[in-house]
């Protein structure tokens, strides 16, 4: 068990810099996920945790001490592959045990964690079988026990379910959550697919170009984004942004104001306009029914956004109101940065109908 | 009927069967002369089949010098050029196919340099930095010149550079050293290839002349194709069934690795030499 | 410099040990003898500038040599690569019988060219040789084969034609398999005769193969050795002296080593230019792919 803290770590690669002064905190027994567009330094970072990358500024600590010079297998890390990267020379059994034999684990011990494991992972049928006869699952499941079977303070996961169907990805990704909860181990997850970070993480980290955007819990990602990045990656479709000067409907004093974001599914249409929140007048221009849901893509004068719902659904060229509370409001300054904006609320007041205003 | 089809079918079967006559007719032919009796070789047109096979003709073969001798040399030399080729190409793979270190270019050049340098060209000066040396007469300049393979290297790091990155960390994770990744990932991964060049430098060595002949001026080290080469300077005229006899027993032991592995040897010769 | 710097130099020194010890510095080395005149037994190699070159060049043997060596080269390399085309053309079928027939003509390849040579120079005898029955079963006059000036050098090119053809056939034949079908189907989908499919796609596609073939073949031949040293000792009267066996006559039996290691030097530089003109032509092959 432990705890990684990254601090000030930059990595570059010839001129080009990747990561750039990088901050993190992965709390002991965590399930931190870091997430974020292809490129974004996600898996560099967790690499670099691993030892496969070296830093090229700053120091990463394992429980306060610095690790910055050990090689990766002095680390007491696990990591499993992408592509899950099995020997393919070597049965299953060689496979889990090839870490223990270079540790010189002694044989009896090593047999012992072996049942243990795959007892665990339920590999047991195939324990002398090459991974090349085994199917995608089973592949995952054998790197799985690779790693968990050198009891190692933190699991680093690359992207471990990407190559798999969708119905086993969902699957596994419930084994993996079982997984960490029995283990208690640190589990550090590295994946661009933002449901599974928002399902699996107890941590999320949000990071693009190699900084980082935003790192809490998911719920707190959806409710409370830090920036326009995060609101835009986080929730599908993403959350509707317009720029504050389109809506007319909207006042406020606020001149660092810039952005106005609301998500689609906090939107209530109705035939009249509500109180009580930004009422938009628009129209249907375009639906997608996917059965428990429908996604509508709207347009108020020229001004596309979004809106799911769960009813029943609406006709195209509806004209409507489409309500959103003010606590549903989100406020992004010219830098994207999010502004908080709780207690002046109340400057906030609508012209929606024609209607009026404040102080 | 004999319809055209069938005509062409029979004149090509014909054909193939000429074809392969040319290529294997004079094995059979050695053979044959093999087991003739002196005055038989000596007939024209020539008897095809010996009155009675002089099985006899082999062991006078190989009574007709130190042949044993020649056949342990053979062997000894070919199996230890292989075995130290292997443990010089394997880490001079890995380290071009995998590290990046300043000069790399200009030794893997160099490396080409030697893959393209014959023998045939060298054996003059290399002959006389071995005498200097005085390791003439021993199995030193037999076997050393070859003790690594350039064109093993070229091979082994095509075949290195196929395997994924991923199993090289994953194997650093498990706290493998360099020695053993190379050895318990790279070289099991690479299999097919090393038992190609295995081939290929077995065979080549088991029947090289020129190099042997250069090198060696005692029966001690001397190997068996110059050994069955000599043969033919026996006194007294060449005894064409002696010396076919000879030759049986460098041939065989080549045509029966194949017929056992004809495919990978094909493969070791023509496709290693197009890829 | 700590352990990480230095391993891959330790990886691949035992190599590159035996490389320099036993390619490199040996070209340089000879290159050095060729200027100077030593008779191996006496200690001191005296420099003698380019007179061993000017020796070989005004030399009538020598001059026999090169082109014995330039005939032999053409003559096998030419032969060899056509008739190994016409086979894989024919072989290139898939059926059992064709692997057979594949196997036998490549089976001579990698027979030593000992073997080779006795069992050929025995088919050759001019008196009770295997050959001459053949010539005299189709009522033609027997062949003096390695015993005559007229005939010597063209039986070891029959030699050197039958021992190497296999090998380019089945190397052609790899070509062959690697040119994509669709090529053909499409050019059968344009009613294309058969000389023209021929001419227009299996030869183009089909031109880095002889190209390789062209290269590798010509350099072999030029270094022919075992079946010059084997079968005639060069003779007669130096009708197949080649190159190598004059260097190694020169060497060995005279002890003329500066002259042996200039006559060498030419034979570097032949094999030197072809060896870079294979190589940009890789790169240009590597560069279109």
């Amino acid at each position: 068990m432990a705890a990684i803290e990254l601090k000030d770590v930059s990595k570059r690669f010839g001129n080009q810099t990747v990561i750039r002064n990088l901050n993190l905190w992965v709390e002991d027994g965590s399930f931190t996920v870091l997430v974020g567009p292809s490129g974004c330094g996600k898996s560099t970072t967790l690499r670099m945790i691993a030892g496969l990358e070296q830093v090229s500024d700053g120091e990463i600590r394992m429980n306060g001490d610095p690790i910055n010079h050990l090689p990766p297998g002095k680390r007491d890390v696990a990591m499993v592959f992408q592509n899950y990267a099995l020997y393919p020379t070597m049965t299953v059994r060689e496979n889990i045990e090839f870490g223990l034999k270079n540790k010189k684990v002694p044989k009896k011990e090593r047999q012992q964690l072996i049942e243990e494991i795959t007892a665990v992972v339920g590999l047991e049928a195939y324990l002398d079988r090459k991974p090349s006869t085994l199917s995608g699952g089973q592949r995952q499941r054998v790197a799985l026990a690779r790693a968990m079977v050198k009891k190692p303070k933190v699991f680093l996961m690359d992207e471990p379910l990407s190559n798999l169907d969708a119905k086993l990805r969902a699957q596994m990704r419930t084994e993996l959550i079982e997984l960490h909860k029995k283990l208690g181990t640190t589990f550090i997850y590295v994946t661009h697919d933002q449901v599974e970070a928002m399902s699996m993480g107890d941590k999320i980290v949000i990071m693009n170009e190699g900084e980082i955007q935003q790192a809490t819990e998911p719920m707190e990602i959806y409710q409370q984004p830090a920036n326009l990045f995060t609101a835009l990656f986080i929730g599908t479709p993403p959350m509707n942004i317009i720029e504050k000067d389109k809506i007319p409907q909207l006042h406020s004093h606020n001149k660092d104001i810039v952005y106005v974001g609301f998500r689609p599914e906090k939107v209530v249409l109705s035939n009249e306009p509500l109180e009580g929140g930004l009422t938009l007048p628009a129209e249907i221009v375009n639906r997608e029914i996917l059965g428990h849901e429908t996604i509508y893509q709207m347009e108020m004068s020229g001004i596309p956004f979004k809106v799911k719902h769960y009813d029943h659904p609406l006709e195209e060229g509806m004209r409507l109101f489409a309500y959103i509370a003010y606590k549903n409001l989100y406020f992004f300054d010219r830098e994207g940065r999010r502004m908080e904006v709780e207690e002046n609320k109340a400057d906030l007041q609508t012209v929606a109908g024609g209607v009026r205003v404040c102080p | 009927m004999i319809t055209v089809e069938k005509m062409l079918k029979i004149v090509e079967w014909t054909g193939l069967a000429v074809i392969t006559l040319i290529f294997v007719f004079p094995f059979i032919w050695m053979m044959i002369t093999a087991l003739k009796s002196l005055p038989e070789t000596v007939v024209f047109p020539p008897e095809w089949i010996p009155e009675t096979w002089m099985w006899s003709n082999f062991k006078v073969a190989w009574s007709s010098g130190p042949f044993l001798r020649y056949f342990f040399n053979s062997l000894f030399v070919a199996v230890a050029i292989l075995v130290l080729q292997i443990l010089t190409m394997v880490p001079a793979a890995y380290a071009f196919s995998r590290y990046q270190f300043p000069g790399r270019g200009f030794l893997f050049g160099l490396t080409m340099a030697a893959l393209m340098i014959p023998p045939q060209i060298t054996f003059l000066p290399v002959f006389l930095q071995m005498s200097e040396w005085g390791f003439i007469n021993s199995y030193i300049p037999l076997i050393l010149p070859y003790a690594a393979s350039a064109f093993g290297i070229f091979l082994l790091r095509q075949s290195f550079m196929q395997v994924p990155e991923e199993l090289i960390e994953a194997a650093r994770l498990d706290e493998a050293s360099e020695w053993r990744i190379m050895w318990r990932i790279m070289v099991p991964m690479a299999r097919p290839v090393l038992v190609t060049f295995g081939l290929f430098s077995f065979i080549y060595h088991w029947n090289d002349y020129f190099w042997p002949l250069v090198m060696t001026n005692s029966d001690a080290f001397r190997t068996l194709p110059i050994g069955i080469a000599m043969l033919k300077d026996a006194e007294g005229g060449i005894a064409w069934n002696i010396v076919m006899a000879g030759n049986m027993i460098l041939v065989i032991p080549i045509l029966i690795v194949f017929f056992v592995a004809q495919r990978q040897i094909i493969r070791a010769f023509v496709y290693s030499g197009v890829k | 410099m700590s352990l990480n710097t230095l391993r891959p130099y330790l990886m691949v020194a035992p190599s590159l040990i035996i490389f320099l010890l036993f390619f490199i510095y040996p070209i340089f080395y000879m290159i050095y003898l060729s200027f100077t005149s030593w008779n191996l037994i006496s200690p001191d190699k005296t420099f003698v500038g380019v007179a061993n070159y000017v020796e070989l060049f005004q030399s009538q043997d020598f001059r026999q040599v090169f082109f014995n060596t330039v005939i032999y080269t053409v003559l096998t390399v030419f032969l060899s690569l056509t008739v190994a085309l016409l086979l894989a053309l024919w072989l290139n079928k898939s059926s059992a019988i064709y692997g057979i027939v594949q196997g036998a003509i490549f089976s001579p390849y990698i027979i030593s060219l000992v073997s080779v040579s006795l069992l050929w120079m025995w088919m050759m005898d001019p008196q009770y040789g295997l050959l001459n029955w053949v010539l005299n079963l189709f009522h033609l006059p027997p062949s003096p084969w390695l015993t005559h000036t007229d005939t010597a050098l063209l039986s070891l090119v029959v030699v050197g034609v039958w021992k190497i053809v296999g090998y380019n056939a089945l190397v052609f034949i790899a070509g062959l398999q690697s040119i994509p079908k669709d090529l053909y189907e499409a050019a059968a989908l344009d009613e294309a005769s058969q000389w023209a499919t021929f001419a227009r796609i299996t030869l183009p596609m089909l031109s880095p193969t002889l190209f390789f073939l062209l290269v590798v073949n010509t350099i072999a031949s030029f270094q022919v050795f075992d079946t010059v040293q084997i079968m005639t000792q060069g003779g007669p009267v130096n009708s197949t002296n080649m190159l190598v066996y004059y260097i190694y006559e020169y060497g060995f039996d005279f002890f003329k080593i500066g002259y042996a290691s200039a006559a060498g030097v030419v034979l570097l530089v032949i094999v030197g230019v072809m060896t870079v003109f294979h190589f940009r032509f890789m790169a240009k092959r590597v560069h279109y792919r």
